[in-house]
């Protein structure tokens, strides 16, 4: 087949493609994140359902007898407006998944709006959790789908799958580690949508820590997101 | 278990239970043994199925198919199935009968028409048979009653032409006179039809005569009235009234019947052709251009005032055109001023327009160039108002014009051509190229006047020698007209550019640049700093460079070197200032002129210039520096941002009910409802489509089989009967025993 002249310029105007193919989801660089340990609960409060929120739903906490530090879905949406506006999701390069304390496991297509103010994304999870996805408006696009476990299966063949983790004796400078673990394949980070602690899963390879100092989960995105877009020429 | 079994199977085993019981074993139920007591309530159950056994229902048959709807698929389906094929539709073909349109009687009417039709016998059916073989209406009238014909009589006296007409047309209801009548009816009609063709305009006629009788009488009614006072006077007043009234009292005139006589048209003819023949040769006279010549001549006189001043020419007769208009051999002689105040552009009548407009355009140059040469430029007031002229007759003879200026051109580039070494042009040529950019547009990418000038202009400027102040004066005049003419246009001059900054290079022998560009390369050492001032001014401002310094000789010259250096330096810069105004957007051209820099600056910091040269050369050096120090944006070749992945909203509600839980309205509920029986129904109409074509399908299979049935016995009929006949054959070719 030939060229035509002028199809890269053609091309250059043009959104970028996501990989849809098996072998190409397995080959192309990607990054795909994984936020561990999500609390995304709802609850039913009079007739309506809601996201179980420790400032909202304190009564209903503690008559579970449960820790109200833990259940923080906020984490998760600063993660996810920190990762879907970053520009290497804006070039295509990004997949989240989110896997909640309830194993519950959601896939999240790079081309979602996150609703930028918490109430919203709470309806949004609510809808998720009952209805097992949601799609975009005035379009059959699945945005959001609750996928079936384990999340291994759905992540590309052979990747190295990292766990994010302070307590790691590892310490890397993220950007370096991008070189040399991934200039072009695609690679695995586990971030942990939690207030502390560390999430520690099985499937995980390796342990690094991304700083000297503790950090929330949203800076480590968003410095997971900065080093692989120098990396990988995103600007 | 008992499901899976055959019925017959089953029937049987209930016989055996049956004959069991007789014998008074007691049966457990399809021979097996269930020990436990736990199962009353299957107890109960399975004396229920004994009775209803032995009442002789079998309750594990299969419910079979009731046949219902076989039944009904047999009455409907297979009705239509049968007789898919089949058209026995009653198409009405009688004449008109379907017509909805048509009344009872019509109806009628056609169809008898049509019975005549059929029994018609004879052999032309245009002729209206007088003996009055009609058996139809025979046949009819014997229906009427017979016995009361005086009555009919009296009748038909009575009846008008067209009762009777009416009657004839309905055949049937006259009597045997009937078809008589109708001809002498037919004849009449012919005869009237006929006297109305013969003269179609009598009704009209006859309706005008009325009409004005009618009209003279209302008049004659009103004036009566008028007289008597009974109509007040006031009404008559009325303009428009009596205007009126006036015109339907005139008399008018019919179209007379005279035809034109044969000398008449002879006459007429004759007067047309000698007009023609008039036009003709007027037109001859005119040099083959006097189809235009009526709108031509005068360009600014209105239409009636050239009507009136031909009249007066012809009129008048030649004299008073002479004072106007002068032959060209008079006119060769004056003087420009004098020239200017003839009326160039009349032309008399009779004389070739377009050739002598030619030969006035041709001395008006002449005598431009000529007083320019007779008074070194001292006054150019006559030329600014030959311009005018010149436009003029450029925009009424545009071809002959052109053709003269670019033959002009010519003319001077061949001059140029065969010299080594030639010095600029005359002051009369050079105020000939400043005149055309205002002639011709200039503003075209090619024009037949300006590209050759444009040419000859650049010509000039790279080939001519500058070895004197004169002709660096005549070079700067060209470049002032040069720039002049494409200043709309913006068309880079890359000569004009060159000579500017050549020029001001002369200013000091340090700058080696000169020498490489073209007219300025032959100067000799010498020459290189001929535009050196070795003294300070003595006043501060710079008088403008007059253009009989192109004209003087090299001694009055030297007399004002210095000043005359002053002037050039100063013209060169304030036309480079132009220069660089009108080549503003272009940025190349500052990186063109770069090299003049350091002249700018060292004309800027000397002493031996007036003040005015000075600021200009500051404000030159200042613009061209900035130019190009100016940080300028590469071509880039990705010039568009990255497109990114295109946003999707989600769709969801913000507060969450789950949609069991929730109460609809009566609308939704509705909807539901509908869509549900939707669905329903439309799975029953599926369903019962794949019943009707199994029902079809076996109706088929049955038609086949009976179908091959019936050919298979025939084959079985028709090998039997062969095989017996064999059989006979055989017999009898059978030798027999004896």
């Amino acid at each position: 087949m030939s060229r035509r002249v002028g199809d890269e310029e053609e091309e250059s105007y043009r959104p970028p493609k996501l990989p849809k193919t098996l072998h190409e989801k397995d080959s192309a660089k990607r990054l795909v994140v994984v936020l561990e340990g999500a609390s995304l609960e709802s609850v039913k409060v009079g007739k309506s359902y809601q996201l179980l929120n420790s400032s909202d739903h304190a009564s209903i906490i503690r008559k579970q007898n449960r820790d109200s530090k833990n259940i923080r879905p906020d984490i998760t949406h600063q993660c996810l407006l920190m990762l879907l506006d970053s520009p290497l999701n804006k070039a295509g390069l990004l997949q989240v998944y989110i896997h909640t304390a309830r194993n519950v496991l959601i896939e999240v297509h790079p081309q979602t709006r996150i609703p930028r103010v918490f109430s919203r994304f709470c309806g949004l999870m609510v809808q998720l959790l009952h209805d097992l996805s949601i799609s975009a408006k005035g379009s059959p696009l699945k945005l959001l789908k609750v996928i079936k476990n384990p999340i291994t299966d759905h992540l590309p063949t052979g990747c190295h799958k990292i766990c994010t983790s302070y307590s790691s004796k590892k310490l890397v400078r993220l950007r370096k580690f991008a070189e040399e673990r991934a200039p072009d394949k695609p690679i695995c980070f586990i971030v942990g949508a939690v207030a502390h602690g560390a999430v520690e899963p099985e499937w995980a390879d390796d342990a690094v820590a991304v700083s000297g100092y503790a950090m929330s989960a949203a800076g480590v995105c968003a410095k997971l997101t900065d080093a692989f877009e120098e990396v990988w020429g995103v600007h | 278990m008992g499901r899976k079994r055959s019925a017959k199977t089953r029937q049987r085993e209930a016989e055996r239970r049956k004959q069991l019981q007789q014998h008074g074993v007691k049966v457990l139920g399809m021979g097996m043994k269930k020990k436990s007591g736990a199962n009353r309530k299957n107890k109960n159950a399975r004396a229920l199925l004994d009775e209803q056994v032995l009442a002789g229902h079998n309750p594990f048959a299969t419910k079979r198919n009731s046949g219902k709807s076989i039944k009904l698929r047999q009455k409907t389906l297979l009705h239509d199935y049968k007789s898919r094929s089949k058209s026995t539709r009653f198409a009405d073909r009688r004449l008109g009968e379907n017509d909805s349109d048509l009344a009872v009687e019509d109806r009628a009417l056609l169809r008898v028409a049509k019975e005549r039709a059929k029994s018609f016998k004879g052999n032309s059916k245009y002729n209206i048979d007088l003996e009055g073989d009609e058996e139809g209406f025979e046949e009819r009238e014997e229906l009427l009653p017979s016995d009361d014909d005086e009555m009919f009589q009296e009748q038909e006296e009575a009846l008008t032409t067209e009762q009777i007409a009416d009657m004839a047309r309905f055949g049937g209801m006259t009597r045997r006179r009937g078809a008589e009548d109708r001809v002498r009816m037919l004849e009449e009609e012919m005869a009237k039809k006929q006297h109305e063709m013969n003269d179609p305009l009598q009704e009209l006629k006859d309706l005008d005569a009325e009409y004005g009788e009618m009209e003279q009488e209302v008049v004659r009614a009103a004036n009566a009235a008028v007289k008597a006072g009974r109509v007040p006077e006031e009404r008559q007043t009325s303009d428009f009234d009596q205007l009126v009234l006036q015109l339907q009292m005139e008399p008018r005139n019919e179209a007379s019947n005279h035809i034109k006589t044969q000398e008449e048209r002879d006459k007429e003819y004759q007067k047309k052709l000698e007009r023609l023949e008039k036009e003709r040769i007027r037109r001859m006279a005119d040099d083959g251009t006097g189809a235009d010549d009526d709108d031509a001549g005068i360009l600014d006189v209105p239409a009636h005032h050239r009507k009136a001043s031909k009249k007066a020419k012809t009129k008048g007769g030649d004299t008073k055109e002479l004072k106007v208009l002068s032959p060209e051999a008079e006119l060769a002689d004056l003087p420009l001023p004098e020239l200017l105040k003839k009326h160039l552009l009349a032309i008399p009548t009779g004389a070739g327009k377009t050739d002598t407009l030619t030969r006035r355009y041709n001395l008006l140059w002449t005598a431009i160039e000529k007083y320019v040469s007779a008074t070194k430029a001292s006054d150019l007031a006559p030329i600014n108002r030959a311009i005018r002229t010149l436009f003029e007759m450029t925009q009424s003879i545009p071809r002959p014009a052109a053709h003269w200026c670019r033959a002009w051109c010519q003319s001077l580039h061949q001059q140029l051509a065969a010299k080594t070494n030639p010095n600029y042009p005359r002051l009369s040529h050079l105020i000939v190229l400043q005149l055309f950019p205002i002639l011709f547009p200039s503003t075209d990418f090619r024009h037949p006047v300006m590209t050759p000038a444009f040419l000859i202009m650049s010509c000039l400027l790279t080939s001519c020698n500058v070895a004197s102040l004169r002709n660096i004066a005549a070079g700067l005049h060209i470049t002032t007209c040069y720039l002049e003419a494409i200043r709309e246009a913006k068309r880079f001059v890359p000569e004009a550019v060159t000579f500017l900054t050549s020029t001001l290079l002369l200013t000091s022998s340090k700058y080696s640049r000169v020498e490489c560009l073209p007219p300025f390369q032959k100067l000799s050492a010498s020459k290189k700093a001929m535009l050196a001032c070795k003294s300070p001014p003595t006043t501060d401002s710079t008088p403008k460079l007059s253009l009989r310094l192109l004209q003087v000789g090299a001694k009055e010259m030297e007399e004002s070197e210095e000043e005359i250096k002053q002037q050039l330096i100063y013209t060169a810069l304030r036309l480079l200032s132009t220069a660089f105004s009108i080549y503003s957007s272009y940025t190349a051209v500052f990186d063109g002129c770069k090299h003049v820099l350091p002249c700018l600056r060292d004309i800027a910091s000397s002493n031996n210039h007036p003040r005015t040269t000075r600021n200009l050369s500051t404000r030159l050096a200042d613009k061209i520096e900035q130019q190009t120090t100016d940080t300028r944006h590469h071509l880039q070749l990705q010039a568009h941002r990255p497109v990114p992945l295109p946003e999707l909203v989600p769709e969801f509600n913000e507060v969450f009910i789950d949609r069991k839980g929730r109460k609809i309205s009566g609308e939704e509920r509705d909807i539901a409802r509908l869509q549900h029986q939707y669905k329903k129904e439309r799975k029953g109409a599926i369903k019962e489509l794949r019943k009707d074509t199994k029902f079809l399908a076996r109706v088929r299979l049955e038609e086949q089989k009976e179908r091959d049935a019936e050919r298979w016995a025939k084959v079985k009929e028709v090998e039997a009967l062969m095989a017996e006949s064999r059989h006979e054959e055989k017999m009898l070719k059978r030798p027999r025993r004896r």
